[in-house]
């Protein structure tokens, strides 16, 4: 089983336009969350929001790729994570619309490991009867 | 850092370890005792109780007396809440491309 988070959208809109939004901070600030990044390859920035469970509201992050309008990569260690998990960012322009392509990968940290052990043990289906049992 | 991520700490440590997601699986089955447990790890008692310990800390096991043993149950629960935060950050990320997409589009019209 894959155990990285994969996502793949299509958005009506230029690569640029798609690559501006990806890249800078105050677009960022207003779809993602409120941030200090740079289009530097080593930059070490933080993404800001509210604590939730196993989140302290703070993602540590560094810029590690950076090829314009093509791919863009972030490590980002956030909550319950002893070691930063890998964001990328890869662009595709698909005539007038863009593909973009998000996966989340390198959970080997606390939750890296509570996550392929929870996804790789077929704890899921156990777990939803754990609740059902808890809210009948 | 506030109790709360103190413990959500705790569960991830909890289950990070090999040995004591080993303990969890066989208390899937039931309730079972220090010495049933240590008997698949090739481990001493008190090696074993450590572990316990900590997955009692966490909030993953309960214990109670049987007699003059302690005995161990799985707080189902409790784990249920890590999966809800693997849930979360999956959803997360979903919730953001959604976001992104209403950016997108706002910033044409304007």
């Amino acid at each position: 089983m894959n155990r990285d988070i994969r996502l793949e959208m299509r958005y009506p809109h230029s690569l640029e336009r798609v690559w501006h939004a990806l890249t800078d901070r105050e677009a960022l600030a207003l779809w993602l969350m409120p941030n200090t990044f740079e289009s530097q390859v080593g930059h070490q920035f933080e993404f800001r929001t509210r604590p939730a469970l196993g989140f302290d509201g703070i993602v540590r992050c560094q810029v590690t790729i950076l090829e314009p309008q093509h791919r863009l990569a972030y490590t980002w260690l956030g909550g319950a994570m002893n070691k930063p998990t890998m964001v990328t960012w890869t662009l595709e322009a698909e005539n007038t619309s863009t593909k973009v392509i998000l996966e989340h990968t390198g959970f080997e940290g606390i939750g890296g490991i509570a996550i392929s052990y929870l996804l790789g043990n077929g704890w899921q289906r156990m777990l939803q009867n754990a609740l059902s049992k808890i809210l009948e | 850092m506030p109790t709360s991520q103190r413990t959500d700490f705790d569960l991830f440590t909890a289950i990070a370890d090999p040995t004591r997601r080993g303990i969890v699986d066989l208390l899937k089955t039931g309730d079972q005792s220090v010495s049933s447990l240590a008997a698949p790890f090739r481990m001493s008692r008190p090696a074993i109780s450590q572990h316990l310990r900590v997955l009692r800390l966490a909030g993953l096991v309960t214990e109670r007396r049987v007699g003059r043993e302690r005995h161990y149950g799985l707080q189902a629960a409790r784990l249920r809440e890590v999966y809800d935060w693997v849930q979360q950050y999956q959803q997360f990320w979903t919730t953001k491309l959604e976001a992104l997409g209403t950016f997108l589009d706002t910033k044409v019209q304007s």
